[in-house]
């Protein structure tokens, strides 16, 4: 074998790069412009500093992206999130996660406010929340269930000790009832008695038949 | 034999060896020509040309290989240490608590951080569906679901780590692109870009 010392130096450097040559992280935030990406970065900096997730309100701005949404509109709707989640952080308190974060937050958008919210605070309550407050958004936000009606329903089922799996069984059931007739009111009342503290909740049927979408968005594309 | 005795003998030598040596004028003269006929020895330079000449060395079967695994084991070392600045699907940890929120079925728990979650749509007219989601930064094209080969249901199983994921699908058809919420999950509620997107409560709550 021979081999000149310059062409063991290529080589070896060959054999080097594939090390350093890692695909480039890109910061899908580098779609928007400079000022729109700097507003965007100073709120989710300032979510950091308050102690506030920050991931929640990035996948807004990344959703504003693939909507192909004005930057405005963007840095709007990212600082509104923000101070949702300020409002949900002082309602809640410190001790929760950074989904019941989220999901406080988009009851904020729902219109409840953060009075109700306060009243989920959990220390007395050990139970997640998670469950309840998206179950919570979709009653008020789908179905049309009055705030408060919906608001004090849950709350209560909560404070009684109701975990996820309560909460997805009452809306799949009262999801049914609604499509067979029901008013929404009137199938959340009914179910809700059902509810028994302490019992195991019945098996909600992970293959619940899809409909097809109702009333869909079309977009430009 | 002591001290005494040895200091004349050594005194001598010493005198001896200071004498100084006598050397014929004509023999140093021979000398000194021939020493200024040699060439003056000049200074080296670095001979490009060298590098390129090939060498030639012997290696056994075994210490190449040894050579060789040593090589990747250090560009292994150094992927893996460039790579930890990356995304990481695994980063949470998991409550374990089974919790399955209807129209998503948990079909495998793959480890104790990432779920597999299949996803269902109906979608009869729909030439190409995709899953889009804050799992996928909302990239059309990431996810694409498939056709039930003899049904109108599209769908598609992802790896999602526990907590609550908002998501919707982006149906192609002859109606244009249209961006649907899931009909079979809760409805995330503020859709402020004008889209209605679903909540997805992956492995129970995290508190």
């Amino acid at each position: 074998m021979s081999w000149s010392p310059l062409r063991t130096a290529l080589c070896l450097a060959c054999l080097a790069l594939p090390a350093t040559a890692q695909e480039p992280i890109v910061d899908p935030l580098a779609k928007l412009d400079p000022t729109s990406r700097f507003q965007v970065e100073l709120i989710l900096d300032s979510a950091r500093t308050l102690g506030i997730p920050d991931r929640p309100l990035r996948s807004t701005a990344m959703l504003g992206l693939s909507r192909h949404a004005n930057p405005r509109t963007i840095v709007a709707v990212v600082r509104q999130s923000f101070n949702n989640m300020r409002v949900a952080k002082i309602a809640l308190g410190n001790s929760i996660s950074e989904d019941e974060y989220a999901a406080a937050a988009s009851l904020l958008n729902a219109g409840v406010s953060s009075a109700t919210l306060t009243q989920f605070r959990r220390e007395k309550v050990a139970q997640p929340l998670s469950g309840a407050l998206i179950v919570l958004g979709d009653l008020i936000t789908r179905h049309g269930i009055p705030r408060d009606e919906a608001s004090s329903t849950i709350l209560k089922m909560w404070q009684e000790g109701a975990g996820d799996a309560d909460f997805y069984g009452l809306w799949t059931r009262v999801d049914r009832d609604i499509l067979s007739g029901q008013s929404p009111g009137i199938a959340l009342q009914n179910r809700v008695r059902e509810f028994v503290p302490g019992r195991a909740p019945d098996n909600v049927s992970p293959t619940a038949p899809a409909r097809p979408p109702e009333q869909p968005e079309t977009t430009s594309s | 034999m002591i001290e005494d005795e040895l200091d004349p003998y050594v005194e001598w030598i010493a005198r001896e060896a200071r004498r100084p040596v006598q050397v014929d004028a004509a023999a140093r003269a021979r000398l000194m020509s021939a020493v200024r006929a040699e060439p003056r020895p000049r200074r080296r330079r670095l001979d490009v040309g060298r590098l390129f000449e090939p060498r030639s060395f012997t290696l056994s079967p075994m210490m190449s290989l040894a050579t060789a695994a040593g090589l990747v084991g250090i560009g292994v070392l150094l992927g893996f240490g460039t790579y930890r600045g990356g995304r990481s699907l695994a980063n949470s940890s998991s409550k374990g608590v089974a919790s399955q929120p209807p129209g998503q079925q948990e079909a495998v728990r793959t480890t104790d951080t990432v779920r597999i979650v299949n996803f269902v749509v109906l979608a009869p007219n729909a030439s190409k569906v995709s899953l889009v989601g804050d799992f996928n930064e909302w990239k059309e094209g990431e996810h694409l679901m498939t056709r039930a080969p003899n049904g109108d249901a599209w769908s598609i199983a992802i790896p999602l780590t526990p907590g609550r994921h908002v998501y919707a699908f982006v149906i192609n058809g002859e109606n244009g692109t249209q961006w649907v919420a899931d009909p079979t999950a809760p409805l995330a509620p503020g859709d402020a870009f004008g889209v209605p997107n679903s909540v997805v409560l992956v492995g129970g709550s995290s508190s």
